[in-house]
């Protein structure tokens, strides 16, 4: 059975739908505390004190840690692009002489139940001494602290002649734009179990794998142990998007708090914390610009935009700022480019993860752009973006940045053929003329496009390890994490393909950062390109060692021998001497009659090592209906045509590419995490937080496309984790502009109902005899 | 000291007696003192629908129930769905071919809401079973592979039902 392109069910399905799931909150180790923490109720003020006498009466409360406790931890460190400029601003473990964001963690208490440690914590009392928080994205007033308002960094990218495009433009388009902060929102909060084992003097950790190498790291150097003290244990993640597994104030405070009390501790967050406490995102003001040549051929794009990075730089660093600024050009030929990213302190909860971090901003901005400049020029939407793509023939197309430690060179893409076929796929001529019937028919209906390209980061390597056992199983170890995306499957299924056995047969281990000493966690859509490929390599040295072993048992040449379904036997032969893989490992065994030369069993490594970045790319089309009377905006439909190269399984790509078009949708229309006007947190609950339900999700339909394989990996994979939520947005803005006629109205994110009631009144055709 | 109760309810066909304070939800009844980890808790606040769990029949969000109204009821989790040989349900194994299944958190909560509406009204028509499905919440998958399998799981069993 062929297993590599077809939609098979996850092999990881069953432990969920029996209730088997392993995640965090259900790793209870005997002796487990829990840690509970005190969280600052107050956007910025002095830390004047904190009297935790209450805490300590209540039985069941073992200890109450504070910035005393653990004065001696350094900042919690970057993991993309770190840079010494950035370590004034990194976040403290927990707060010191001042707390910065409403949920800053101002003091841990631990008990010996989850209910006793949150009781514990309603009686610790912090003094704090409020002052004046900094909440717009302008520079702060100089005072004492020196992060109040402090820009952390500027992301500075520019290629070409910027001037000469902007004077040879016979038209010059200039929008601003803005978009809220919102979040990954898994369903699944945070949370983590350590537990120090004084014996060894080793520290294991139960959790979100997604960087678990810097995680080991990170903790060696804070508690100042050798890496290999430290133990990453993964879990089941009740999904990611970003913030899941970044190494966090409560991953340092529990580890510290293990290895003090000598008991494990668990923390699990809730939704409340989860809301004020983990890394948000977008959050930023755009100005962009664009050169445009009579016929609308866009000669140049200056993009300025501000981060609100929140109180703090976490690990995340500059992620968001960096990409934006590096993908903002898109899939369009442009000769000169200029962006400046300003990433902006504020005493709001710190930015960090959320998916697409960058490239959703970066399309929301151009592609708004790219409306903008249609309706001024009196153009298709639609022909106005064909006419600038890059062509075939200029790939693979340098765009002369640097990002990630990798050059933007696009790899391969025929962005026109996916215009096309999804165009024909969907009928969209029919859509957009269905639309434009129902319009003029006095409803609110529109279709808005989106055209984006992705990237795939490779972040340089990945490692695997593969064996086969007497029972013919074959095990893989990576250090790729499972987090909802079904990489287990995707990579079982590559392995099944070349070693010759079922894909259920094929047992994988994800996220192991024990076993695997090097990785670099998995972001960015890179796990199944940069992990598949490493598992490729290592699964065809596996099949070449067992062919060898197979041919030497056999007494045949190796040319003849095939293996399937787990059984080695010469390939023109029906009768005659066959071997279960299984028994080849058996006698492959060190020091058994068949050993390999290496002495190593049936066993290899898969190692992959590339900094060229894949370029997944496409476009989303939504439609928009608006009520009248209301402004309320239903998307009852998002068409995504997508080309990720070569999609391992079609079901679990496409799955990736629906939640992240009804992801980005929801965050242009209904989901924000506001604050009021002096800083204070208004979504604290969940039912604050409008994530849409099945009623209210777009269906989305998704086209494959495998025009344009990466050329940096054999299989030519591409990653597929965010080409849904990349477009989203910028379409459904697109189509409520269209809606309601209004080009170029929708500038901030989310777009309220009330925002859209007023442009639609503002709009409305006055009768002649009212007039007179 | 908190004071505590003891409480016994029908677990899955089990009868189970715990000791919990009067505050302790379902939720953390079944997760901690149970040790039943499949009723996933996204919210505590009722909003998400992951820890739903049937009482009697009807589904109920373990994490606003306080355990001791379970005291005397029949309580059943996504651990029960399957069978005692470990095969998969009609609802389940329909999550598993349409692809409905990512972190796997929101899961238990959906196949528990879905099984209640459905043993409710056998006959259950597929939109029915979308409207009900409205009451939780899934991050992943923007409830296509979700919907597809509840269309399939409940147009086989109105034709079991027949």
């Amino acid at each position: 059975m062929r297993h590599v392109g077809r939609p098979l069910p996850r092999l990881e399905d069953r432990a969920f739908l029996t209730g088997r799931g392993r995640f965090v909150r259900g790793v209870v180790p005997s002796r487990a505390l829990s840690l509970a923490l005190v969280r600052s109720d107050t956007p910025y003020g002095r830390l004047k004190g904190i009297d935790a006498s209450a805490a300590y009466d209540l039985p069941g409360v073992v200890a109450v840690l504070t910035h005393e406790d653990l004065a001696g931890l350094a900042p919690l460190p970057v993991r993309f692009l770190a840079n010494p400029a950035l370590e004034p601003f990194l976040e403290p473990v927990i707060a010191a002489s001042h707390v910065r964001y409403v949920g800053e963690p101002v003091a841990a208490v631990l008990a010996e139940s989850a209910a006793v440690a949150e009781d514990g914590a309603e009686l610790v009392a912090a003094e704090i001494e409020p002052a004046a928080p900094h909440l717009d994205l302008g520079p702060g007033t100089v005072g004492t602290d020196p992060l109040h308002g402090a820009e952390a960094m500027t992301v500075r990218k520019a290629f070409g002649d910027l001037n000469g495009a902007f004077h040879a433009a016979d038209r010059i388009v200039e929008i601003d734009l803005d978009w809220a902060r919102d979040g990954a929102m898994p369903l699944e909060p945070r949370g983590v179990v350590m537990d120090w084992d004084a014996s060894q003097g080793t520290l294991t950790m139960w959790g979100a794998a997604r960087a678990a190498h810097f995680a080991r790291a990170a903790f060696a150097d804070l508690l100042g142990l050798p890496r290999a003290a430290v133990r990453f244990e993964p879990t089941d993640v009740g999904g990611s998007f970003g913030v899941r597994g970044e190494l966090s104030p409560e991953d340092v405070i529990a580890a510290f708090a293990a290895r003090l009390l000598e008991r494990p501790v668990r923390y699990a967050e809730s939704r409340r914390e989860h809301l004020v406490a983990a890394s948000q995102g977008r959050g930023m003001k755009a100005r962009a610009r664009a050169a445009v040549a009579a016929d609308g051929t866009l000669l140049g794009v200056d993009v300025g935009f501000t981060v609100d990075q929140g109180a703090y730089v976490r690990s995340d660093g500059l992620l968001a700022a960096e990409l934006c600024a590096a993908m903002a050009p898109g899939p369009y030929r442009m000769d000169a480019y200029r962006a400046a990213g300003h990433v902006r302190l504020t005493n709001r909860t710190p930015a960090g993860g959320l998916r697409a971090a960058g490239r959703a901003e970066a399309a929301f901005i151009r592609e708004r752009l790219m409306d903008e400049i249609a309706a001024v020029a009196g153009m298709d939407p639609f022909e106005l973006r064909q006419r600038n793509l890059i062509e075939p023939a200029q790939m693979p197309a340098d765009r002369h940045m640097e990002t990630l430690g990798s050059h933007v060179t696009y790899d391969s893409g025929r962005y026109a053929s996916v215009l096309d076929a999804t165009v024909k796929r969907f009928s969209l001529d029919v859509v957009r003329r269905r639309a434009e019937n129902r319009r003029a028919q006095g409803e609110l209906v529109g279709v808005g496009a989106a055209v984006t390209v992705d990237v795939s980061a490779p972040s340089k390597f990945e490692h695997v390890l593969l064996s086969v056992d007497r029972r013919g199983t074959v095990e893989l170890v990576t250090a790729a994490a499972e987090q909802g995306q079904g990489v287990r499957t995707m990579l079982a299924q590559i392995v099944a393909d070349i070693v010759g056995v079922d894909y259920a047969n094929v047992r994988v281990s994800c996220g192991d950062a024990t076993r695997i000493a090097y990785g670099s966690g998995t972001q960015l859509s890179r796990s199944t390109m940069m992990a598949g490929t490493a598992t490729q390599l290592g699964a065809e040295a596996l099949r070449a060692k067992i062919l060898g072993g197979a041919r030497a048992m056999l007494g045949v040449s190796g040319e003849r021998l095939t293996i399937q379904n787990g059984r080695i036997k010469e390939a023109d032969r029906h009768f005659g001497g066959s071997l279960d893989l299984g028994d080849i490992a058996a006698a492959m065994e060190p020091g058994r009659a068949f050993a390999p030369a290496d002495a190593r069993g049936l066993t290899v490594d898969g190692w992959f090592a590339s900094d060229q970045m894949a370029f997944p790319y496409g476009v989303t089309v939504a439609v928009a209906e608006i009520d009248r009377n209301t402004g309320i905006v239903r998307v009852p439909q998002i068409y995504v045509g997508y080309d990720v190269g070569n999609a391992i399984n079609p079901a679990l790509v496409e799955a990736q590419i629906v939640g992240g078009a009804v992801h980005g949708a929801a965050s242009a229309l209904w989901t924000s995490l506001p604050v009021d006007a002096t800083g204070l947190p208004l979504c604290t609950a969940f039912a604050d937080y409008a994530m849409p339900g099945l009623a209210e999700a777009p269906d989305v339909e998704v086209l494959l496309v495998e025009d344009a394989p990466a050329p940096q990996n054999a299989l030519g994979m591409k990653g597929a984790g965010d080409g849904g939520i990349t477009g989203a947005a910028p379409a459904v803005a697109a189509a409520i502009d269209a809606a309601i006629g209004a080009p170029g109205f929708v500038k901030s994110l989310p777009v309220s109902p009330a925002a859209i009631l007023a442009e639609v009144r503002a709009r409305r055709t006055v009768p002649v005899a009212r007039i007179a | 000291m908190t004071p505590r109760i003891r409480m016994t309810a029908a677990i899955n066909g089990e009868t189970r007696t715990v000791v919990v304070e009067p505050r302790t939800t379902l939720a953390d009844a079944l997760r901690e003192e149970c040790g039943l980890t499949g009723t996933n808790v996204g919210c505590e606040e009722g909003v998400c629908g992951a820890c739903t769990v049937l009482v009697d029949g009807e589904p109920v969000r373990a994490c606003t129930m306080f355990a001791v109204q379970a005291h005397g009821r029949e309580v059943r989790t996504v651990e029960g769905l399957a069978s005692p040989t470990g095969e998969l349900g009609v609802l389940q194994q329909a999550f598993q071919t349409h692809h409905a299944v990512q972190c796997g958190c929101c899961t238990p909560g959906f196949l528990m809401l879905a099984t209640g509406a459905i043993e409710r009204d056998p006959a259950l028509e597929e939109t029915d079973l979308a409207e009900v499905a409205e009451a939780n919440l899934c991050r992943c998958s923007g409830y296509k592979g979700i919907a597809r399998a509840l269309r399939e799981a409940a147009a086989t069993l109105r034709e079991a039902a027949r």
